[in-house]
């Protein structure tokens, strides 16, 4: 989440040269970002067209509405990371998550088969609980336990303050702990 | 901080007590030092976070050089905000469409004020409309 000063400047400047129209800056600043915002995405949804989609969308709107940020209320990847969520939700929910019989038949019947076997049936139960959360809860886990963004920046991504956003996440874990109890899942 | 107040914050902002809000930090760390059974406590939360962290999405070079690409041709070919819009989308919305509402009526009040009557002669509107000059489109629109 931090800016990044290097030989082809900040994400200030960038951004400052953007919202001014210039499309190089604007393709530097998306090759810096691409990579987490599409992960962000596909962490929302779950599907990796979808977040392809998201993600183009987002920067799209930081081309078009550049000149709205304000480097002094937000750091660019925090209002970047705010688009994406917001798309993310707003896409509204679809069958994301693959099941587990479309993933194919392992192999072999090695222990380190059966253990993988064992990983995805417990990623997949995860995945399903994670989609049976709100929106919101769904996001505040994706930031804060997923991103290992902090409080404070998870709670600006979600326009929350930081007790907000602590009770959001604690319902979130609650819902979740429920969920994977009921899977039996340790 | 007690041990119920700790586990409680355990289950709530999960097992790193650094990640906690700062005024909680220091407490929960001496809360931490002195029990052992907060410790295992501790331990058995790490293993619900890592469930809750999932594996890392695949992105690679090639997926980002494809979205690069579709991103920069459709940035060259949409236009950014312009002046009018950016100074509506900074102002709160209300002080917007209030701007709008008096934007409205300064016009429809200069348009009063330039033809007394506030409407346009009928008279005009006839010799238009009787016009053998006036053609009419395919979809109907005439001018």
């Amino acid at each position: 989440m931090n800016d990044r000063p290097d030989e082809t400047g900040s994400d200030d400047s960038l951004m400052a040269r953007v919202a001014g129209g210039d499309a190089g800056a604007f393709e530097r600043l998306a090759a810096r970002h691409m990579r987490r915002a599409v992960a962000l995405a596909q962490r929302m949804t779950g599907n990796p067209s979808d977040a392809d989609e998201i993600a183009q969308e987002a920067f799209l709107r930081v081309w078009q509405h550049a000149a709205r940020w304000d480097g002094a209320r937000a750091a660019f990847t925090t209002w970047l990371y705010r688009i994406v969520v917001n798309l993310a939700i707003d896409r509204g929910r679809r069958p994301a998550w693959a099941p587990l019989e479309d993933a194919g038949e392992l192999a072999d019947a090695a222990p380190d088969a059966v253990a993988r076997i064992a990983e995805r049936q417990t990623a997949d139960l995860v995945n399903r609980a994670l989609d049976g959360l709100p929106d919101r809860q769904r996001a505040a886990v994706v930031l804060f336990h997923q991103e290992g963004l902090s409080l404070r920046q998870a709670a600006e991504i979600l326009g929350l303050s930081e007790t907000a956003f602590a009770s959001l996440l604690a319902r979130a874990r609650g819902a979740l702990k429920t969920a994977l109890a009921a899977g039996r899942v340790s | 901080m007690t041990e119920s107040q700790f586990l409680q914050h355990l289950a709530d902002l999960g097992a790193d007590p650094a990640r906690w809000p700062p005024e909680l930090r220091a407490d929960a760390e001496r809360a931490l030092a002195a029990s052992p059974a907060l410790r295992e406590a501790v331990r058995e939360a790490e293993a619900f976070d890592r469930l809750l962290g999932g594996p890392v999405p695949a992105v690679d070079e090639a997926r980002v050089a494809r979205l690069l690409s579709a991103v920069g041709a459709a940035a060259r070919s949409v236009p950014q905000d312009t002046l009018m819009m950016l100074l509506l989308g900074r102002m709160p919305r209300r002080t917007a469409a209030s701007l709008c509402v008096a934007l409205l009526a300064l016009g429809w009040l200069a348009g009063s004020l330039a033809t007394p009557g506030g409407t346009t002669p009928t008279a005009t509107r006839d010799v238009a409309l009787l016009s053998d000059d006036v053609p009419t489109l395919f979809d109907g629109d005439a001018r």
